[in-house]
């Protein structure tokens, strides 16, 4: 877990939360998914979309600690290379496949979770939050239940519209 | 067919060090950041975008986008174990614009990835084969030019993700009663 405690791993993570975020409100605003969207206008949802995303993407691949050091444009020849040892590190930090994996999806699942928290604050009292919560667990975890029942397979579909 | 591979992999990899903006093109798109990142934002996209018409579909596509990607991890890594390619940088005289990584160069593990991810999205929403597509093949060829794999380790790489996606459809299918009471489970807590 010392991945956790890297420069590039908060970078990484910035990168994909506000990203994820530009993209729902992107999304939201497409589906109409009105929970999801931050703001009432589609216009400024649109714009705070289009914004995350740039921005994030501008700042990470200009600005971010592995890209200080490779994107500019080092051309090195193998000659000036030691010869490869097992020992041999990459000489910027980084991230391994599962690792990026795992910090997109905690962001993806983070976003949703704010644009969901920023409008259930907006739209409803505290009681209001929590029947809805508690109604919509429940659905949730018949659905599941079902999922893995033997019973779901002996239909062709059971899937309900959206 | 080895000379021809590395006759191109010698010829894509001599336009780089000439022209910094090819440069830093290059290093934009052979990094784990900027296609995984993009083509993973596509897949959130399509969760979250689809209209009432292709809800399912597009949710049935990022399912199986998911599984493609585990599957061509799966066959690069069981491929790994059985052979082991160096990478060119060992052998050849070429301009590196990348670390070196240490692991096998056969198959390229970010080509299958990329691949599984494109051909997964455009199996289920056409109209964003144009986008995905030019994306995850732009991986592959800018790892020749940056130095890091040969020509012939893309192919293989591209031929892993294509057959992970499929392979993911046939398994996305058989589970489609199961992934759907998920999926309703998940628009229920406002996850879809």
């Amino acid at each position: 877990m010392s991945f956790l405690f890297h420069e590039i791993t908060w970078q990484y993570f910035l990168l994909t939360f506000f990203s994820c975020l530009g993209i729902l409100q992107l999304a939201a605003v497409r589906a109409g998914r009105k929970y999801l969207q931050l703001f009432s206008s589609k216009p400024a949802n649109i714009f705070l979309g289009l914004a995350c995303v740039l921005i994030s993407y501008v700042l990470f691949f200009t600005q971010a600690s592995y890209a200080i050091k490779s994107i500019k444009g080092i051309v090195l020849h193998p000659k000036f290379y030691p010869p490869m040892s097992p020992f041999y590190q990459c000489p910027w930090p980084r991230l391994e496949g599962a690792q990026l994996f795992g910090v997109f999806l905690f962001s993806a699942l983070l976003s949703v979770i704010f644009c969901l928290f920023i409008n259930l604050i907006r739209h409803s009292n505290k009681e209001q939050i929590l029947s809805l919560a508690s109604s919509r667990i429940s659905q949730a975890y018949e659905e599941i239940k079902l999922a893995i029942s033997p019973r779901t397979y002996k239909k062709e579909s059971n899937y309900r519209g959206s | 067919m080895n000379s021809i591979d590395t006759q191109l992999l010698l010829k894509l990899n001599s336009m780089v060090g000439k022209n910094p903006v090819v440069d830093v093109l290059v290093q934009l798109l052979v990094n784990e950041y900027f296609v995984p990142v993009s083509l993973s934002l596509v897949l959130l996209f399509m969760w979250f975008g689809a209209k009432e018409l292709e809800n399912l579909r597009w949710k049935l596509g990022a399912i199986n986008a998911a599984i493609g990607v585990g599957i061509a991890n799966i066959i690069v890594a069981t491929s790994n174990i059985f052979y082991f390619r160096d990478r060119p940088f060992m052998h050849l005289d070429v301009n590196l614009l990348f670390y070196r990584p240490t692991d096998s160069s056969f198959p390229s593990n970010a080509a299958a990835v990329a691949m599984a991810l494109a051909i997964s999205i455009s199996l289920h929403e056409k109209r964003l084969a144009p986008l995905v597509l030019p994306l995850a093949a732009s991986i592959g060829i800018a790892r020749v030019m940056a130095g890091v794999h040969y020509p012939s380790d893309v192919l293989a790489g591209w031929i892993v993700g294509v057959s992970a996606a499929f392979i993911a459809l046939l398994i996305t299918n058989f589970l489609r009663p199961f992934i759907e009471r998920l999926i309703l489970a998940a628009k229920n807590l406002g996850l879809a």
